[in-house]
């Protein structure tokens, strides 16, 4: 019987995921984050043409992903930082007030059960909005092997390899050991992460929508608005802080800031336990 | 029930105030100038004017935090009237225009609330920790950055009021909060130009956002010239600002005006899509 439940539950997750892959919303933040890259990527071309290879900046530090780039040039990167706690939510996160709001949800649980319903929302959100955040990166990152090549190893801060700073600096990335191993899987693995943590957001916004009847949609926007902000500005919030614990500065590549890895942790596992604390609560209220 | 309406405004106010205070308000002295105060709200840091790249830009967006938030709720007063209760308003409410200036007045007041909370609990908190020197200047240029930030969030609320009639609210305030993060990130292009490079004169003049910045600017036709830095007084004066985003203001009222009186009552729900 539970075999049959996890069964059935896999199956309306995926229909729910390619149903949503096919909304607008999705597509249209998809479309953003392509055009925030190939912006970056035209601004690249033009600013390093003509340049030798070997003095170019390894080619995941110009990426718009890439803390490297915000010391250099931060226009690009910014907007990104600052837009992504609303485009976070874009993808999925209106999903269970749409369908609550035109009362659909009803017909869905009666087929489904509400606990099938609920979760298979979750969980498709987080799919969703992760491969919708993951998806442009990775292909960045073809564009500028196949543009600029795979040989530079620079640095756009301009440090030299066998500095002190420079050592110091790459030795505070998160993985730093796969860093120096192989710069291409610690990009890889850094979007992933990326990628897993914008789902974790979509799928905190669809679980925070539905402990209450959303009229506006703007509303949804709020809660992650509120708490990636809060990270940002904690530091002058509650003065300076040893350690940072602005979002960014976990999920993004190349970041050289101390971080608070543990404070990072309990807050991923937080918000995942919430949400699903959330989404079973809601599972449980009556519909009518 | 009036304060319940503006009950949100007064919390966020109050909260964002004490935040801003223990944040921008540290003299090294323990005695600060209300106009120094004042500066320290519009970008400053201590005794340097705001600069041009990432990180002011990010202090800059917390300064602007209480004013995105009243965007949030100021953002569908006048859309919730056509979604909502459009039939009940607008058969007892024919005269729009009458309606449109009756709302807007209902944004100012909200507006006004936040205003006063908020610099109010800012100036309330400096004065519990530090020793705040007043002078008539100081008085003028609060009133001034007042009055900057008051008329460029009612513009932005509006805005965001507008487009939601057309894409929703969701979409609406997205495309406002873009806007105004694509003029703060232009600035940081700004910073690897030089003083007298004609680009960041051109940078400066076209970004509507760097007219909120008091230390960028000239006071003289207003009297302040001994009180402002400004830093790039060849390019902005506080007086074309205030102008300037008067004028913007008065374009979204303009536009407002013709959107409410040729939009019908919205049929179908363009949060959720039903009828």
């Amino acid at each position: 019987m539970k075999k049959r439940g996890s069964y059935m539950l896999l199956r309306i997750t995926r229909s729910q995921i390619v149903f949503l892959m096919r909304q607008k919303e999705a597509v249209l933040t998809f479309c953003v984050l392509m055009l925030l890259v190939l912006a970056n990527f035209l601004d690249n071309c033009q600013e390093f043409r003509g340049y030798d290879i070997m003095a170019l900046a390894h080619t995941t530090k110009m990426g718009l992903l890439s803390w490297n780039l915000v010391g250099y040039k931060a226009d690009l990167s910014m907007m990104l930082i600052q837009l992504y706690p609303l485009l976070v939510v874009c993808p999925a996160g209106f999903v269970l007030a749409k369908e609550r709001g035109t009362q659909e949800h009803v017909l869905m649980i009666t087929r489904m059960g509400s606990g099938t319903y609920y979760f298979s929302k979750l969980l498709s959100a987080f799919v969703v909005t992760a491969v919708v955040f993951v998806i442009p990166f990775l292909a960045e990152m073809v564009l500028y092997v196949i543009t600029f090549s795979a040989k530079p190893m620079g640095d756009l801060s301009n440090w030299s390899a066998y500095d002190s700073g420079y050592i110091d600096m790459v030795r505070s990335y998160m993985f730093s050991d796969l860093f120096i191993r192989s710069p291409y899987g610690y990009a890889v693995v850094k979007v992933l992460l990326f990628g897993f943590f914008s789902g974790l957001m979509g799928a905190f916004g669809v679980a925070v929508s539905a402990l209450y009847r959303v009229k506006f949609r703007i509303t949804v926007f709020l809660p992650t608005f509120i708490l990636l902000n809060l990270s940002v500005y904690a530091k002058v919030i509650w003065g300076e802080m040893e350690k940072s614990v602005a979002w960014y500065n976990f999920v993004m590549l190349h970041e050289e800031a101390a971080k608070n890895m543990s404070v990072f942790l309990v807050f991923l596992v937080v918000i995942a336990v919430g949400s699903m604390g959330a989404i079973g609560w809601a599972s449980r209220r009556d519909c009518l | 029930m009036k304060g319940g309406k503006y009950g949100g405004y007064v919390v966020i106010a109050v909260v964002c105030g004490v935040l801003l205070s223990f944040s921008r308000i540290n003299p090294y002295t323990g005695q600060i100038s209300l106009q120094e105060l004042v500066l320290q709200l519009s970008g400053s840091q201590g005794e340097f004017t705001m600069g041009l790249y990432y990180g002011a830009m990010v202090d800059f967006g917390f300064l602007m935090l209480p004013f995105f938030l009243y965007q949030f709720y100021g953002g569908i007063q006048l859309y919730r009237q056509f979604c909502v209760a459009s039939v009940y308003v607008f058969s007892r409410t024919t005269n729009r225009i009458k309606w449109y200036f009756t709302e807007l007045w209902g944004l100012c007041k909200g507006l006004f609330v936040l205003q006063v909370f908020l610099q109010g609990t800012t100036i309330l908190v400096a004065l519990l920790r530090w020793e705040v020197v007043w002078t008539g200047d100081g008085w003028l240029l609060l009133g001034v950055h007042v009055l900057l930030f008051t008329l460029w969030t009612l513009t932005m609320a509006l805005g965001v009021n507008l487009l939601a009639l057309i894409w929703g609210s969701s979409t609406g305030f997205l495309v406002v909060f873009a806007i105004q993060a694509g003029m703060l990130a232009a600035l940081c292009t700004g910073s690897k130009l030089e003083l007298a490079d004609p680009a960041l004169a051109r940078l400066l003049f076209l970004d509507p956002i760097s007219r909120l910045v008091l230390g960028w600017q000239n006071g003289e036709t207003i009297g302040l010239e001994e009180v402002l830095p400004a830093k790039y007084s060849h390019v902005l004066a506080l007086s074309d600002s205030l102008l300037l985003i008067a004028l913007m203001m008065a374009a979204v009222v303009a536009v407002g005006l013709v959107v409410i009186e040729k939009k019908d009552i919205l049929v179908s729900n363009l949060e959720t899509g039903g009828a």
